[in-house]
């Protein structure tokens, strides 16, 4: 029995025959029934958080991406494996939306990417952890949460910039931007 | 052209600006670079408080060749630029020197890779 089933078993209603504190046994002689003690309550809600940490282990995780649908001109619906599914407009991604083919919107196979084509025909990926930081801002500000902590501080910087290997004098660099952001 | 007060509005933690950048030789042949903000965008903030700005950044180039792969990290295509993070190549730079802030930011997803990156590599060699 899983811990899932145990939550949903345990958290019936007690019957009738639980509630009048007594049943009728098979040879028709009537025997009491304890009631559940306040500390079986406790281990109810226990198996209730197991069983609901469970259930979203077994719908999946929040960065794989399981459905897209472009809805033209400009908005999409995107769903995530843990069950979290929304509509939004291509704008949220904070992309120069003019410079992408946003009807070539699709989903990379396994769910961990989407592309959109930009106006040269060059695809244009974004990771799924990205696209459900821009799309759940629940999500987002978790992620920022969790993020802070791992940020350098400004001795940490210091220390990287004094260990800093500049690139040698030499030929200038090539084009930094994509044809169609240019 | 300096940055505009917008530019200024929207720098933080992630910004992508292009700027001038010493090379190894301490000459600005190097010439203008983009490169992503490391700093807190509390700090950023503070920082454009002062007369000289001074924002650590890490560059990036189109030169693929000059340091090993395992020190470059592609930049993410959802920024519209070209090359690559140069994980060894840090820099503490001028806000007087900047000339433009690029118009799409770094996500917190992609400054977690980015961060991690930096942290996974050796220091260069002296």
């Amino acid at each position: 029995m899983t811990a899932f089933s145990r939550g949903i078993t345990t958290t019936r209603p007690p019957t009738a025959e639980a509630k009048s504190g007594a049943r009728t046994s098979g040879g028709g002689k009537t025997v009491s029934v304890k009631r559940f003690p306040a500390v079986a309550k406790k281990w109810v809600v226990v198996a209730s958080h197991s069983a609901t940490k469970e259930m979203n282990l077994m719908r999946g995780s929040p960065t794989e991406i399981s459905g897209l649908r472009f809805m033209p001109p400009a908005r999409f619906v995107i769903c995530f494996a843990d069950g979290y599914s929304v509509p939004r407009d291509v704008a949220v991604f904070e992309m120069p939306v003019d410079r992408l083919r946003w009807e070539t919107l699709k989903l990379v196979p396994g769910g961990k990417a989407i592309t959109v084509n930009d106006t040269d025909g060059e695809p244009v990926e974004l990771d799924a952890e990205t696209v459900r930081y821009y799309v759940d801002p629940a999500y987002a500000k978790r992620l920022e949460a969790e993020h802070a902590s791992q940020q350098f501080t400004r001795s940490e910087l210091e220390q990287l910039v004094a260990a800093s290997a500049p690139h040698p004098p030499g030929e200038p660099e090539g084009d930094f931007i994509r044809a169609a952001w240019r | 052209m300096p940055p505009s007060a917008e530019d200024e509005d929207k720098l933080g933690y992630g910004s992508i600006v292009y700027a001038d950048f010493y090379n190894s030789a301490q000459e600005n042949a190097a010439g203008p670079h983009y490169a992503v903000v490391l700093d807190t965008t509390d700090e950023v903030k503070a920082q454009l408080a002062l007369p000289n700005p001074q924002l650590y950044v890490v560059v990036i180039s189109t030169k693929l060749y000059i340091h090993p792969d395992t020190t470059q990290r592609p930049v993410f295509p959802r920024w519209g630029l070209k090359g690559a993070i140069q994980g060894w190549w840090r820099e503490y730079l001028s806000w007087a020197g900047v000339h433009s802030v690029w118009p799409t930011k770094a996500a917190i997803p992609e400054m977690a890779k980015i961060t991690a990156f930096i942290r996974s590599l050796p220091p260069p060699p002296k």
